[in-house]
């Protein structure tokens, strides 16, 4: 091109210089070519080679010497040869984006697009461009040989039909007739399209415009040429052919029942030569069902993605380098299993699966005992030193035994499939590239330093031991240890095979500085690679897994070779499994044959029949019934002479005076019963023996014309001989026969499984081909190998038989998988079934997105579908999940049971317009809660600072997520004194009142609990999430209740605690009342609840709940869900009580029999009710009136409560009111189980007395708050009860 | 030749090559400016040269005589310099030059090299801006080739009748 141009074209290039570059033609005049402008665009750092679009029309061009210029040749950022077009710059992986990208970073990447945009908008108001009708005019002659093609299919498929018309049409395997027909109609003249169409395109020349549109891959595809310009093509309408709509045919312009081309929707003309009203009419519908299509599944895919988004939003990488969600749930243990982000991840050739045994001895062995070792590529001082010495060469050894091991493990157990082309970080290829080319100086000259193989190994050595995916492996940490290792397999093959001292030495020649060079890079590209702390993977998952969905064409299906097995794929079946289908559209199992059964055709076939589920229903032609009194001479004349055949030669058993009257004849197909491999010996005996006395069963033999089965009722045997009596009108006997007969005759037809496996419908053969690792020779060998494909599943039966390599049998069905084999193999299928679909319209999606939502969805022990059934069940906060779906639902629960949201994930903090915390808004500030403590407040830090800010109690481990934001409304005004007053719970406990308690406290694992220092605990307390409103928790019946985000995680899983807490009656008491309350209550506690009980029960804390009228001490509603009373550790003696659902509380029974019944009331209750407090009940008789009874109280109150008040047990601190005691007593009976409502209405009295310092999770309740009961079991109960009850009473006044 | 040599002498940089090809043929079919010229050496046979150029500004036809020469730098023999970039090639800044000698001449690099021993023949593989040169020869003739160097590939007409230098 011309200067002007030049300089205007780069004039748009802001990072130009001024300068032009030498001119490719300095003479006769200076002249610049586009490559050398574009290459001004690219970074210097780049090279590549690839093919261009063009290519593959071009083979016979001299490679690197192109004619038609269609290799592409970039090197150092010069662009030497090719066309540049949309393969080399678009959107596959290594085009030349994406490595500006990888190598040159997102400026270069984003001036790359730009520029290239703004430079050829340049040259195009200098060089036009269009195209006209006069682009798509074929000559005559092409138009002839188009019309010839064309005839000739039509012709053909008038052929086939009338070869169907006449029943000549061979049918496919599970075909009809017509089916055949239509299949191979559409095929034929789908090709002839496709002929035609190749016609008209190569009667274009290269300089045609719309030709190099679709060469340059801007706009259009040969399709589009061959509609254009020779064929418009067959229109299909739901996967078929035009079918009729009016009768027998598809328009008034066609006869009856005409199936020819145009008949059925065949266009034959182009669209440049003009359809004819019948063709534009079928075209519209083809049209039609087209749009209709893309307007479905814009809708389909964009719900299943935004339900793939809310499933995962909340999934980020922790900083330990796990994948985590919102309630720091594990997903995996290293992001992807390699711990890379996605992003770096480029397709590589796994070098070392390529080469075989022999070709791995020769590129990588040091063979230093051989004499021509080493020449020609090791200075001779080295190669004497190699020779000399035993340790040198030891190491050399050491290198090849680790790549034998490497490539035995990654062929035979990672990539047991063979396929060599792998995603993996780090492209080694181009590295080396680089590293090579900094061989040769400036100045031209080679640098000749070289490292010894030694130093290279021991370097290769060092940069891989600082390769580290998981940072910080403790020394001793086995498990990390092996994570580390386990996720780094692959990439070590990878870089070891790369960077083996012989090869880089005899083969890439590098020098010491770029070798040098080259460890440094890989390094630092490994760092690069590791995926960031606080990536937001779910969304990243839900998005690369919902773009390729998008593209997937509607209802897609697919038939895998002549089987003709039709399945389900695209977006229906992606639907299917992430619904979690229970019902699969085309359920199928792949059947992989054990042994060598799968080479021999026939020994297939045997194994077919035996799956496929054959009744007697199926090898029948018809049924009769006759009226054939004698069974030796037959009416029936066809079966006459086989009949008497057969007596003349009686068995011992036989006895044809037993036979009845009437005569079920059943005929059997001839066809059918050879297809199926059945004789009628076979069908006869299973009938015999089927009905053993009561039938008798004779049949021909199977070489019979026709097969026949003669089948009999038996009469007792006291009847045998009495010869038919006289006709009796009022003896139905024969009638009767005479339907059972009927009875049996559809029962066996329907029901007798005479082959097969119940649920195998259909069994189709295929052909396979399947690859196998040779350790000898270290080559992959392929092979065919015949697989079952079934119509209808039953995993379990097909797994049994011996023919059948269960180890490879495959369901499409997940939900049977996760029956059959459990919750690991469902992630392998899930995994395979997704990719599957994804995959069969050529996309790809890297692991770590499918795997990130198998995850997700397998995680729990069950299957997690990705529906408002699965993501709405799960222990997300309320607000994450009312912006999916059920908003209502999910708030009203959420308030009528007091539930939290710890603001942990993403989409809440977006509702409440803050910072979300994920990538570098993953932090906050941690506050020092020791630092505001105050003396005065019993050293107790001022809680106000406590929830402003994230809380990690210290005390109790567990507060860790909850202390999120937790709310604590009451607590400025209620009195300090209270708290002040409240005697630890630890205390009493410690005092001895509880020894046995305080022994198992001590057992637990929280140690922090300890009862010896009540400060600690009351901080704690305070600290504790749960009893936001701090240290009156335990003590003041005011204070406490606050609302304690108990975050529902944990559950009560104190075993141990319970445990104790029989043995000593006293103990037990208090124990319980902690116990049942402790749940909630004590940040000690916590810890051991922490334990995440999944089974959450909805109504999270009734238990305690305390509900005064006065609102002060709800249980701990929010609490959660997670906390299951019901925990597993719990196991059988506590989980009785904590059920959830209190019918008892409901009622508000103020009858006794409630407490007796030990059942806590949890919201209702308005006193606290502890689980433990049995006793009360027992303790304290009158409920109802006296309140002084309470129970709660119980023998724990006293020590605690200061004598005062009984309260004690329940809170072990009471505050004042001594003298309420009666209605303190109530309060504190958190503990008492017993408390109902009634009980209720005296609150009023004493509200303020009441005290539930147990409770942590105590905190405000409605009133009408729903109660729930947690029932105890009845022995544990007993047993609480016994010996609280003797100390209740004492207890109180 | 003669005439050849003494241009060599008053040149600072040496030729890496020169030769004088006889054209076979300009293949203009698939591009529209550009050609490829497949040219046979008179001297020496087993030289032999294919290269792209542009044949609107500079018409070649078969049978058309030419005389090849490749050089590193252009630069004035009084005053040797790197050339970077195209205003240091302006004849007005340049001076005196061996491209004064030639008609037709580009710029480019040596992208391939490959050399056979046995036959002791080499070839050369060059882009010029995209314009591809493929120069086969004796080994000992392109010894100076070298992958990614940059070089001037420069040519005349001799031979034919109204062509007539000095």
């Amino acid at each position: 091109m011309e200067k002007d141009l030049c300089m205007n074209i780069l004039m748009w290039l802001p990072v130009w210089d001024g300068q032009l570059p030498i001119p490719a033609i300095l003479k006769p005049k200076m002249l610049w070519t586009g490559k050398q402008i574009l290459s001004m665009l690219l970074p210097k750092t780049l090279s590549m080679k690839r093919d261009a679009a063009i290519a593959s029309k071009n083979k016979k061009d001299e490679p690197d010497f192109a004619a038609s210029d269609c290799k592409v040749l970039i090197v150092n950022g010069e662009l030497l040869s090719g066309i540049v077009c949309k393969k080399t710059i678009g959107s596959s992986g290594g085009s030349l984006l994406h490595l500006v990208w990888l190598d040159s970073g997102p400026e270069w990447c984003r001036n790359v697009l730009s520029y290239i945009q703004k430079m050829v908008n340049q040259w195009l108001t200098h060089n036009g461009f269009s195209c006209g009708v006069a682009d798509i005019i074929a000559n005559d002659q092409t138009l002839l040989s188009v019309e010839k093609t064309l005839k000739q299919a039509k012709k053909e498929v008038r052929a086939l039909l009338a070869d169907a018309q006449r029943g000549r049409l061979e049918t496919q395997p599970g075909k009809t007739m017509y089916q055949s027909f239509e299949a191979k109609a559409n095929q034929r003249l789908n090709s002839a399209r496709e002929d035609a169409g190749n016609i008209g395109a190569s009667s274009l020349d290269e300089r045609n415009n719309i030709i190099s549109m679709v060469n340059a891959g801007s706009k259009g595809s040969p399709l589009n040429i061959a509609q254009i310009v020779a064929c418009v093509g067959q229109q299909n309408v739901e996967g078929a052919r035009i079918r009729y709509g009016f009768n027998e045919r598809t328009l008034p312009h066609f006869t009856k029942d005409d199936y020819g081309a145009e008949a059925r929707g065949f266009v034959e003309n182009s669209y440049l030569a003009g359809l004819t009203p019948q063709e534009v009419w079928m075209h519209a519908m083809g049209g039609r069902e087209g749009v209709i299509d893309t307007a479905c599944k814009t809708s389909e895919t964009g719900y299943i993605q935004r339900r793939l988004v809310k499933s995962m939003e909340t999934l980020k990488v922790a900083y330990d380098g796990t994948a985590r969600n919102a309630c720091n749930d594990i997903i995996q243990f290293i992001y992807g299993e390699d711990g890379m982000d996605g992003l770096w991840i480029e397709d590589q050739t796994l070098e070392i699966m390529t080469y075989d045994n022999r070709k791995l001895e020769n590129t990588f062995q040091h063979k230093y005992s051989e004499p021509d070792y080493g020449l020609g590529w090791l200075p001779t001082d080295v190669l004497d030193e190699i020779k000399a010495n035993h340790e040198h060469q030891q190491l050399l050894d050491d290198e090849w035994d680790r790549l034998k091991k490497i490539k035995q493990e990654i062929c035979s157990q990672v990539y047991p499939d063979g396929e060599t082309k792998q995603h993996i970080p780090i492209n080694i290829a181009r590295l080396l590239d680089r590293a090579r080319s900094r061989i040769t100086e400036e100045d031209g000259t080679e640098a000749p330093e070289r490292y010894t193989p030694m130093e290279i190994i021991s370097k290769v050595e060092t940069m891989l031991k600082q390769l580290e995916v998981t940072r910080a492996i403790a020394e001793g940490d086995t498990i990390g240890r092996e994570v580390e290792d386990n996720a780094k397999i692959v990439l070590n093959a990878h870089l070891r095979c790369a960077l083996a001292s012989r090869k880089i030495l005899e083969k890439e020649k590098l020098s010491k500085q770029s070798f040098d060079w080259l460890i440094g890079e890989v390094r630092q590209k490994f760092m690069k690679s590791l995926v960031h702390p606080g990536e937001v993977i779910g969304t990243l998952a839900a998005q690369s897994v919902g773009e390729p969905a998008t593209q997937m064409t509607l209802n897609t299906f697919h038939f895998a070779g002549v089987g003709a097995k039709n399945v389900t794929l695209g977006v229906p079946r992606l639907k299917e499994l992430i619904n979690v289908a229970k019902k699969v559209k085309t359920p199928s199992l792949a059947v992989y044959l054990s042994g060598d059964l799968g080479q021999n055709q026939e020994r297939a076939k045997d194994v077919q029949s035996m799956l496929e589920h054959t009744t007697l229903e199926k090898v029948t032609s018809f049924t009769q019934i006759f009226w054939d009194p004698d069974p030796e001479h037959t009416l029936v004349e066809e079966d006459q002479e086989w009949v008497s055949l057969y007596y003349e030669l009686p068995d011992e058993d036989e006895n044809p005076q037993r036979c009845g009257p009437w005569l079920l004849r059943i005929q059997l197909s001839n066809k059918v019963m050879t297809d199926k491999k059945l004789t009628v010996r076979e069908v006869g005996e299973r009938i015999l023996r089927d009905f053993q006395n009561d039938l008798d069963c004779i049949f021909t033999d199977d070489n019979a014309e026709e097969l026949v089965l003669r089948i009999r009722l038996l009469k007792e045997p006291d009847q045998i001989g009495a010869a038919p009596g006289p006709y009796d009108p009022r003896d139905d006997t024969e009638d009767k026969n005479f339907r059972f007969l009927r009875t049996i005759e559809s029962n066996i037809l329907k029901e007798m499984t005479l082959k097969g496996i119940e649920g195998i419908k259909k069994v189709f053969m295929r052909e396979d081909k399947v690859t196998k690792y040779d350790e000898k020779t270290g080559k992959f060998e392929r092979s065919q190998e015949w697989v079952l494909d079934t119509d209808g599943v039953n995993m379990e039966e097909v797994m049994l038989l011996e023919e059948v390599d269960f180890k490879r049998l495959q369901s499409n069905d997940i939900v049977e998988i996760l029956n059959v084999l459990g919750i690991e193999a469902t992630r392998k299928a899930l995994l395979f079934h997704i990719r599957m679909v994804i995959s069969f319209d050529g996309s790809y999606v890297n692991y770590r997105h499918l795997g990130t939502m198998c995850d997700v969805m397998t995680n729990r022990g069950h299957l997690m579908a990705i529906t408002r059934h699965g993501v709405n069940r799960t222990n997300m906060g309320p607000l994450m999940k009312c912006s999916f779906e059920e908003t209502v639902e999910i708030l009203m629960d959420a308030a009528v049971y007091h539930e939290t949201d710890h603001m942990r994930s993403v989409s809440e903090n977006i509702i409440f317009g803050q910072l979300v915390p994920i990538g570098t808004g993953s932090f906050d500030v941690h506050m020092d809660d020791m630092k505001t403590a105050d003396p005065e407040m019993n050293n107790q830090p001022l809680c106000s600072l406590d929830h402003a800010t994230i809380v990690l109690p210290s005390k109790s481990k567990s507060g860790e997520y909850y202390a999120v934001n937790t709310p604590d409304p009451l607590l400025d005004d209620d009195d300090p004194e209270n708290n002040a007053e409240t005697p630890h719970e630890d205390e009493v406990m410690i005092n001895g009142m509880f020894p046995t308690t305080a022994g198992t406290y001590a057992d637990m694992p929280t140690p922090e609990v300890t009862p010896d220092s009540p400060g600690d605990l009351g901080e704690g307390a305070f600290r504790s999430p749960f009893s936001v409103a701090g240290g009156p928790s335990p003590l003041s019946a005011r204070g406490t209740p606050r609302p304690t985000p108990y975050s529902g995680r944990y559950t009560p899983a104190r075993t141990d605690f319970t445990m104790a807490s029989p043995f000593s009656a006293f103990a037990y008491s208090p124990a319980s009342a902690e116990y049942s309350p402790a749940e909630k209550k004590e940040d000690k506690k916590k810890e051991e609840y922490a334990i995440p009980s999944p089974t959450y029960s909805p109504s999270p804390t009734a238990i305690y709940s305390v509900g005064d009228k006065t609102q002060r001490f709800s249980a701990t509603p929010h609490s959660s869900p997670g906390y299951t009373p019901v925990s597993t550790r719990y196991g059988a003696q506590r989980s009785a009580m904590y059920t959830p659902t209190s019918p008892m509380s409901a009622p508000s029974a103020p009858g006794k029999d409630k407490n007796v019944s030990a059942r806590y009331t949890p919201h209702t209750s308005p006193y606290g009710i502890s689980p433990m407090s049995a006793m009360y009940t027992p303790t304290s008789p009158m409920p109802g009136k006296d309140k002084p009874v309470t129970p709660g109280y119980s023998p724990s109150v006293m020590p605690s409560a200061a004598g005062a008040s009984d309260a004690g047990m329940a809170s072990p601190v009471i505050d004042e009111a001594p003298g309420d005691a009666p209605q303190g007593a109530y309060a504190s009976l958190v503990a008492s189980p017993s408390y109902t409502p009634p009980e209720a209405a005296r609150v009023p009295q004493a509200p303020k007395n009441v005290v539930f310092s147990q409770s942590p999770g105590v905190t405000d309740v409605e009133d009408d708050a729903q109660s729930e009961l947690f029932e105890e079991d009845d022995e544990d109960t007993l047993q609480y009860q016994a010996p609280v009850a003797g100390e209740g009473p004492s207890a109180d006044e | 030749m003669a005439k050849a040599k003494e241009k060599k002498e008053m040149n600072a940089h040496p030729f890496l090559f020169e030769d004088s090809f006889q054209v076979k043929n300009v293949d203009d079919s698939r591009f529209e400016r550009a050609g490829r010229m497949d040219c046979e050496s008179v001297s020496y046979t087993t030289n032999n040269l294919e290269i792209d150029i542009n044949h609107v500004i500079y018409p070649v036809q078969g049978g058309d005589q030419i005389y090849v020469a490749i050089t590193r730098n252009v630069s004035p023999a009084d005053d040797p310099r790197k050339l970077n970039t195209a205003y240091d090639h302006d004849p007005r800044l340049l001076g005196r030059s061996v491209m004064d000698h030639f008609d037709y001449v580009m710029y480019g690099k040596v992208y391939k090299k490959e050399v056979k021993k046995e036959e002791n023949l080499a070839t050369v593989w060059a882009s010029y801006g995209g314009l591809l040169m493929k120069l086969r020869a004796e080994a000992a003739q392109l010894a100076d080739f070298h992958l990614n160097d940059s070089i001037y590939f420069m040519m005349r007409k001799v031979a034919s009748e109204d062509m007539d230098e000095s």
